[in-house]
């Protein structure tokens, strides 16, 4: 032990230390993010929680393509859409990580990830 | 030491490094956090720096890390360990040039947790997603308790080979 260890130690406690109250826990599930995409792009993304406020999200392009994807209680579902087959509207609503509501008419993705655990893949 | 005594070190340096570096992914470490591990080869980066020096440290890490990660290991495991280890040997480097003020264990703990800390910044990079620096706690911490192991075990292993190395030339 050097004069200088301690200073170092101390350094990398107090670190630890903030990045501990700074960081939120991975090991904690912090619920879930509908990600939305349009055209394969990137739309918006809504956290969900299951105490959250009923929402409703339209989706409208020029050509008078419209979707309606409702948030409610930690889950999502497409309420309605104009496309011919409904695919997504007969989905019905969805609330676990990895799932997902597509309406391949109009090219809308309703995705589900996990925020913290899920979303970082084991790289042994 | 000559040239070709520096080249026959480094060799063997390398194949040291390089060894250690395979048989720590046969060691059965319990999965803590992604990146997390032992380290081992890290024992022979510092004591390359503690032997040769900085410039002959950052040689034998390079050379390890490709061809370690050629033998065992992916594309992108090979970019977290070149990341992580060129900027933990920086760190090592600058901290042994005040060797009077830090240990070897000390520095070694430094090192460990600059690796990890470059790491997962390669790996926010990569995956584009800064929010896996929520595994930083996590990893600093297990950077601190291998960093002490790998320093103790560089600390007596120094004590032998400083002599002997350059007795054999």
């Amino acid at each position: 032990m050097k004069k200088g260890d301690l200073i170092l130690y101390s350094a990398i406690g107090l670190v630890i230390i903030i990045s501990f109250m700074a960081l939120p826990s991975p090991f904690e599930g912090q619920g879930l993010k509908a990600v939305i995409e349009v055209d394969g792009q990137y739309y918006d993304e809504i956290h969900l929680a299951p105490d959250m406020d009923s929402k409703e999200i339209t989706i409208q392009d020029e050509s008078g393509r419209y979707n309606v994807i409702e948030i409610s209680q930690g889950r999502v579902r497409m309420k309605s859409a104009n496309c011919p087959d409904q695919v997504c509207v007969n989905t019905s609503w969805i609330g676990q990580h990895g799932q997902t509501v597509v309406c391949l008419p109009n090219r809308v993705t309703v995705k589900l990830l996990g925020r913290g655990k899920g979303e970082v893949d084991i790289v042994p | 030491m000559n040239s070709t005594k520096k080249f026959v070190v480094l060799g063997l340096l390398v194949s040291q490094a390089l060894v250690l570096h395979i048989i720590e992914g046969f060691l059965p470490i319990p999965f803590i956090a992604p990146g997390a591990k032992l380290g081992l080869a890290n024992i022979v980066t510092l004591s390359t720096i503690i032997l040769l020096g900085f410039k002959e440290a950052l040689i034998v890490l390079v050379l390890r890390s490709v061809l370690g990660n050629l033998l065992a290991g992916t594309v992108s495991s090979l970019l977290f360990s070149l990341t992580g280890g060129i900027l933990s040997t920086i760190v090592m480097a600058l901290l042994y040039r005040f060797k009077d003020t830090f240990s070897i264990v000390a520095i070694s703990v430094a090192g460990a947790v600059f690796h990890n800390i470059g790491q997962l910044f390669a790996a926010a990079v990569i995956i584009n997603n800064f929010g896996i620096f929520v595994y930083l706690p996590i990893l600093l911490i297990t950077g601190v308790a291998t960093g002490v192991f790998i320093g103790l075990v560089t600390k007596f292993l120094n004590k032998y080979i400083n002599n002997r190395l350059f007795r054999l030339f």
